[in-house]
């Protein structure tokens, strides 16, 4: 007996996924059909399947986050469309199913999975490559204005003021005071576009249109779509030129 | 942006931008005055040079260093100093270098103090003149070549965006998603396989329509993104809700494409996607004091901190600007307990 484990968050594709294999794969047991990553690594878990087939992109955990947390089961991803994906994959000696799964194909990899030992997938390469680089920088900022919770693009930020207790965040058109210090700020955005230039401003790189400078050496920062014109303190000059 | 940093490091930006004519200038006349007073006066070549020479240029520093202090702000104000501060202490430094004892004559002779004011005033208003002209042709050509570039990049914008649409619409992970839908229902059930295939050509259809014309109606461009949610939800089932509502009367309103079908794009797959349990969402149009309103609200995960934006959005906001400046607006909003609501606002 083969036992399987199938999860994808689109349960008709699921059940097919199911029927077929039933169809294919001689002596199969389909242990479990879940629609969602958090269950499926509690099942993993639970019944310990020998096979599992993993959409990638699911809600709860992804199905790459799955796979690493899971030792004992051979893994197939089952992915719909991620071109960057095959050359990781295939680079991490995975099996992968692309879909829509022709029924060639999956008898083809039902084969492989018979025949051939588990491959030495390097997982934790592939979460690397192809976990988006996400997290790692601020991208909205939270802003209350009574009962409602205004939520503002840091790319829609032309500069950043520090004011008392907090920073205003000043975009094209509008002002709005967010409640956090601008150290603090600039330890979560983006290096390669914010920028520190004076003791109390950070301004978005790209909203820069010119730098001034004069015969004495002081430089100034005119924005696009803004005509407030900033100024550039010595301390953050020798920085900011580097750039 | 490194350029302009890198370079100054050199010379100072007003320079580079040619204001080395000025004491150029100053020279040029100084030398033909010399000349003048020689052949009137008789007086030593090389003293009048040193003279008017000091003078001038004593002029411009003052000039300068008023225009440096106050930013250029005080144009006026730097004249008025200027000329005559400027004079005094020229005349002040040849007469140390021993070239003119023109103050001293000056103070003994009301006539030639006259003379020698009316003289210095009419050369500094020369220099200032060619000063001002040059700077503000400087001025309008720059203005032009910053126009000519602006225009230049919301026209680049405008085809990347368009672009950017044709991809967005046929989003790839969508497309085949909804094939293996097709494909896993064909046998099954031909009935409901056959429904989201009439859905997919349906939409691609209206994208493929939508993308060689440059306006559209509300109505279109509701019934496409009916048609993008129709066929989420045969790929979700019941993890995905959604209601349209829009006044019949609003449907002939013209409004441009990639607008609307961005937001709810967002909304399937960063809110609804996510969610373990799904969520629903909601399209509303209706006329407000700005313009036409149209909200997109969803129930989904919400906008995780850290997630950057995606080109959907920042496609949205960028068209926004170059369709109609500061008033079209695209704000989002927390949607409680959960979700995100989008507020698109087009006059």
């Amino acid at each position: 007996m083969s036992t399987v484990l199938i999860a994808d968050d689109e349960p008709k594709l699921a059940q097919d996924l199911a029927r077929r294999l039933k169809r294919c794969w001689q002596g199969v047991d389909i242990v479990a059909v879940v629609e969602n990553g958090s269950r499926a690594a509690a099942e993993i878990a639970r019944l310990n399947p020998q096979f599992a087939f993993l959409d990638i992109r699911m809600p709860g955990l992804s199905g790459l986050e799955v796979a690493a947390a899971a030792v004992d089961t051979r893994i197939v991803f089952v992915t719909a469309y991620e071109e960057y994906a095959v050359a990781a994959f295939d680079a991490a000696a995975v099996d992968y199913l692309l879909k829509p799964v022709s029924d060639a194909r999956l008898a083809q990899c039902v084969l492989k999975l018979q025949q051939t030992a588990a491959p030495r997938a390097d997982l934790a390469a592939l979460l690397g490559k192809l976990d988006q680089p996400s997290a790692r920088h601020l991208a909205w900022l939270h802003t209350g204005a009574g009962n409602t919770t205004r939520v503002l693009s840091v790319a829609e930020a032309l500069y950043f003021r520090a004011a008392d207790k907090y920073t205003d965040v000043v975009t094209a058109s509008e002002r709005h005071a967010i409640r956090i210090s601008l150290k603090e700020l600039l330890e979560q955005l983006d290096p390669q576009v914010f920028v520190q230039i004076h003791r109390s401003i950070i301004v978005n790189l790209n909203a820069v249109e010119r730098i001034e400078r004069d015969v004495l050496g002081r430089s100034e920062i005119h924005l696009k779509n803004h005509a407030d014109v900033l100024p550039v303190s010595r301390a953050y000059a020798a920085q900011f030129r580097r750039m | 942006m490194s350029q302009p940093a890198a370079s100054s490091r050199v010379l100072p930006d007003s320079w580079q931008k040619g204001e080395y004519r000025v004491p150029l200038a100053i020279i040029v006349v100084c030398i033909v005055l010399s000349i003048f007073m020689t052949l009137v006066n008789g007086s030593p070549l090389a003293n009048n040079l040193i003279t008017s020479l000091s003078i001038g240029f004593s002029q411009w520093t003052l000039a300068t260093l008023v225009r440096v202090f106050f930013r250029g702000r005080m144009p006026v104000l730097g004249l008025v100093v200027a000329i005559p501060a400027g004079w005094v202490l020229g005349s002040t430094i040849a007469s140390l270098v021993g070239a003119s004892n023109e103050a001293e004559l000056m103070l003994r002779d009301p006539v030639a103090m006259r003379g020698a004011i009316l003289t210095t005033l009419f050369v500094a208003v020369i220099v200032t003149a060619f000063f001002l002209y040059f700077s503000y042709t400087r001025g309008v050509r720059e203005d032009l070549e910053r126009e000519r570039r602006r225009a230049a990049e919301a026209l680049q914008g405008e085809t990347a965006a368009r672009l950017a649409l044709l991809q967005a619409q046929i989003e790839p992970h969508f497309l085949f998603n909804t094939l293996a839908n097709i494909h896993a229902l064909i046998k099954q059930d031909p009935d409901a396989a056959s429904q989201i295939l009439e859905g997919l050509n349906q939409y691609l259809r209206a994208s493929l329509r939508r993308s060689r014309q440059m306006t559209a109606t509300v109505g279109e461009e509701v019934d496409l993104v009916e048609a993008l949610l129709a066929l989420a939800r045969a790929r979700l089932g019941a993890r995905l809700e959604f209601k349209i509502s829009v006044p019949p009367e609003l449907r002939a309103t013209p409004l441009p494409p990639l607008l609307l079908q961005p937001l709810v794009e967002n909304a399937i797959r960063h809110g609804i996607e996510p969610a373990i349990d799904g969520g629903a969402i909601e399209v509303d149009v209706r006329k407000s004091t700005d313009g036409l309103e149209l909200t997109v609200t969803d129930t989904g995960v919400g906008l995780n901190a850290n997630a950057p934006e995606g080109v959907g959005l920042s496609n949205v906001r960028a068209r926004l600007t170059s369709l109609f400046g500061a008033n079209g607006k695209l704000r989002l909003y927390a949607n409680t307990p959960c979700g995100v609501i989008a507020k698109l606002v087009v006059p």
